[in-house]
């Protein structure tokens, strides 16, 4: 019995926490990414099939809803400058909403505030 | 504006920071981006929050790698006003190359393009990397986030409202302290590490203001490698300070691009090498004059005034009609060219330096600009020619003033080379300078070679008219036996253009008609074609040694 439990406890112990989650959702041909958690070097590894999935659409309109977005480093702001090219080379349009204010800062301390509307619903 | 007065150039950039805080600073030509001086003033920041967290001091040495861009600007820009050793270094080094000039310099950070994230094998990367095509950190880790919330928290805790124009602050530089360590790529070796100070941009920078337009509405236009030190000093540290807007090309600069960037930009002065003018001239100008009808027509007195204005015209037309002067350097500029540029008036001058003076020795304004002259005396520099008769006999150029370096980085040997004991520093040209103390350069004191008769010969003239009276686009002139052999190359591109074949052009023709614009000391007895292109420095200045 303790030797079952204890591989038990070990596989949730290694089992990676999911600490970012992307939500894809088509409103009215608007294609709106909703983020929660943290966004760091290696959770930006994690969603790369959902962005992947997201840059389908990079010639629609694609709105990036950072409400439940806790934390972004230079990986984050790479992921999402990545998401800016590509609906700039494809026509499309990109937006950020509902930045929490501590990850706001993040943008204007590095200057990624110039490349991206933010707006709040 | 840049008072001609200050000499802090941190404290002109505080300045210009909440001046022009609203003004755009920074574009590359042709991106939809533009930085204004508050962007470009937060991210200075963050550079120097990042920087702090790394540990990373005033003083210590942090190298920049990649060519022309915003982002190279800003980071420059942070590195400087943290009163680090900035460490600016081409891109067109090899790998190998550069991992050695980062040993050498010592570099505790560096900054440079994605292509060399593996520059280190993985943990043994002695830096935390920034790409400088978006200044993120290029290898994002467990480290580099780490590095960045120390970044972020003390941002938090430091300006708590954000980030203002009246937090704007750097501390006043040292005039004596280590300001940039510029490797030169040595057309004959290894690079060396030419350390400049302080006092020597400072210098530089009141020089540009005694010299160049100074407004704070200048727009410019930058093709010069930032890396560089005439592109460096007057094309982006110069006019930032002045708080203009900086327009810069990121591609190679073919003349179709930069035209078409004439015209939107219509920059307020403009720094090129003499190439950038030659084949602007070559493809605009000379065509028109070949004609048998311009011939004739330029015989007549009255005429020729008009052509000549009617040409000018055109040409500042198409650069912009709004430069107050073209300033060539870098290079020796065709003298079929500038004899072109001065019959028809056109508005340009050329300069003279090396990055062992930051970059500036001599210069006269277009107004005062002789042919075949580099100007006069830089402010604040002394320059003669070492030579028993400066006027008549060709001397080497030596200098002495603020603008020279300390001495090149580990290398007190060289130093000693180039410095000598009162203070002279050998710039390795040989020159003439006639009695109003303009100088005209000969050549390159380890290139000459010396004639049957004892005649010193400058193969870069010879060399100068191959180019000009020939197809061939590269000449490097060597002397076998006596007697001096050209050794000439032309491209697949031109060929191709031209109709014809390597095999098809008659060299004994060609050398026969180069021949005649050469002195008798100097004639060619061989034309010898290649089939490659010489090999360059990253400057782009051919490895003559390696030609025998």
């Amino acid at each position: 019995m303790l030797g079952n439990s204890s591989i038990f406890a070990t596989e949730i112990f290694l089992k990676p926490q999911i600490i970012i989650m992307v939500d894809i959702k088509n409103e009215n041909g608007v294609y709106i990414a909703s983020f929660k958690g943290r966004l760091d070097a290696p959770t930006a590894q994690e969603i790369q099939e959902e962005i992947e999935a997201l840059l389908v659409h990079a010639d629609k309109e694609i709105v990036l809803d950072c409400a439940k977005l806790e934390y972004i480093s230079s990986a984050g702001l790479r992921l999402f400058l990545r998401i800016r090219k590509e609906v700039s080379a494809k026509g499309g349009k990109v937006s950020i909403r509902n930045l929490a204010h501590e990850v706001k800062d993040v943008f204007v301390l590095t200057g990624f505030d110039e490349f991206f509307d933010f707006h709040n619903s | 504006m840049m008072e001609k007065g200050s000499t802090s150039i941190l404290k002109r950039l505080e300045e210009v920071m909440r001046e022009q805080w609203d003004c755009d600073a920074l574009t590359d030509y042709g991106s939809d981006i533009t930085y204004k001086y508050s962007g470009v003033a937060k991210r200075i920041c963050y550079f120097h929050l990042l920087f702090e967290s790394l540990g990373i001091k005033p003083g210590d040495k942090v190298a920049i790698c990649d060519k022309n861009s915003s982002n190279w600007a800003i980071a420059m820009l942070a590195v400087l006003t943290y009163r680090a050793v900035a460490v600016p270094l081409l891109p067109d080094y090899s790998k190998e190359q550069l991992k050695m000039l980062c040993e050498h310099c010592d570099a505790k950070f560096m900054i440079a393009s994605h292509r060399l994230a593996n520059l280190w094998p993985e943990g043994q990367c002695p830096m935390y990397m920034i790409d400088v095509m978006d200044l993120l950190a290029m290898t994002p880790s467990s480290f580099t986030d780490e590095i960045e919330d120390k970044a972020y928290e003390l941002f938090a805790k430091r300006y708590p409202k954000g980030y203002t124009k009246d937090q704007v602050h750097y501390e006043a530089e040292n005039p004596n302290d280590l300001m940039i360590l510029s490797y030169t790529s040595g057309s004959t070796g290894n690079p060396k590490g030419v350390m400049l100070p302080w006092r020597s941009l400072q210098s530089n920078m009141q020089f540009a203001a005694d010299a160049l337009p100074n407004s704070k509405n200048m727009n410019m236009f930058l093709i010069l490698p930032m890396a560089h030190m005439f592109g460096f000093a007057f094309d982006f540290l110069y006019c930032i300070t002045c708080g203009s807007h900086l327009y810069i090309l990121t591609k190679i600069p073919a003349p179709k691009v930069i035209l078409e960037a004439f015209a939107a930009i219509r920059p307020d002065y403009f720094l090129c090498v003499p190439l950038v003018m030659e084949k602007i001239i070559n493809a605009k100008v000379k065509p028109v004059l070949d004609k048998p009808l311009m011939k004739v027509l330029f015989r007549v007195p009255g005429i020729h005034k008009l052509i000549c204005r009617q040409i000018r015209k055109q040409l500042t037309i198409a650069l912009g009609g709004n430069f107050y002067e073209v300033i060539m350097g870098g290079a020796a500029l065709s003298k079929e060219v500038e004899r072109i540029l001065r019959m028809v008036g056109f508005r340009f001058t050329i300069g003279y330096g090396m990055t062992e003076c930051g970059p500036i020795i001599t210069y006269s304004d277009w107004k005062e600009h002789r042919l075949g002259s580099c100007g006069k005396a830089a402010l604040n520099m002394e320059v003669k020619v070492d030579s028993p008769d400066p006027k008549n006999t060709p001397g080497e150029i030596i200098t002495k003033g603020p603008n020279m370096m300390v001495g090149y980085y580990k290398n007190e040997q060289a130093t000693a080379d180039t410095i000598d004991e009162d203070g002279w520093l050998h710039t390795g040209d040989l020159a003439v300078m006639d009695k109003d103390g303009f100088f005209y350069i000969r050549g390159r004191k380890k290139n000459m070679l010396l004639g049957a008769n004892g005649q010193n010969i400058y193969p870069e003239e010879a060399e100068d008219q191959v180019v000009s009276h020939s197809v061939f686009e590269e000449c490097v002139v060597v002397q076998r036996e006596g007697k001096l052999v050209a050794l000439v190359y032309i491209s697949d591109m031109l060929l191709q253009k031209l109709g014809t074949t390597r095999e098809e052009l008659d060299l004994e023709a060609i050398r026969r008609d180069v021949n005649l614009h050469l002195p008798s000391y100097c004639q060619l007895s061989k034309l010898e074609q290649r089939n490659e292109e010489f090999e360059k420095t990253p400057k782009k200045s051919i490895r003559r040694f390696l030609y025998k």
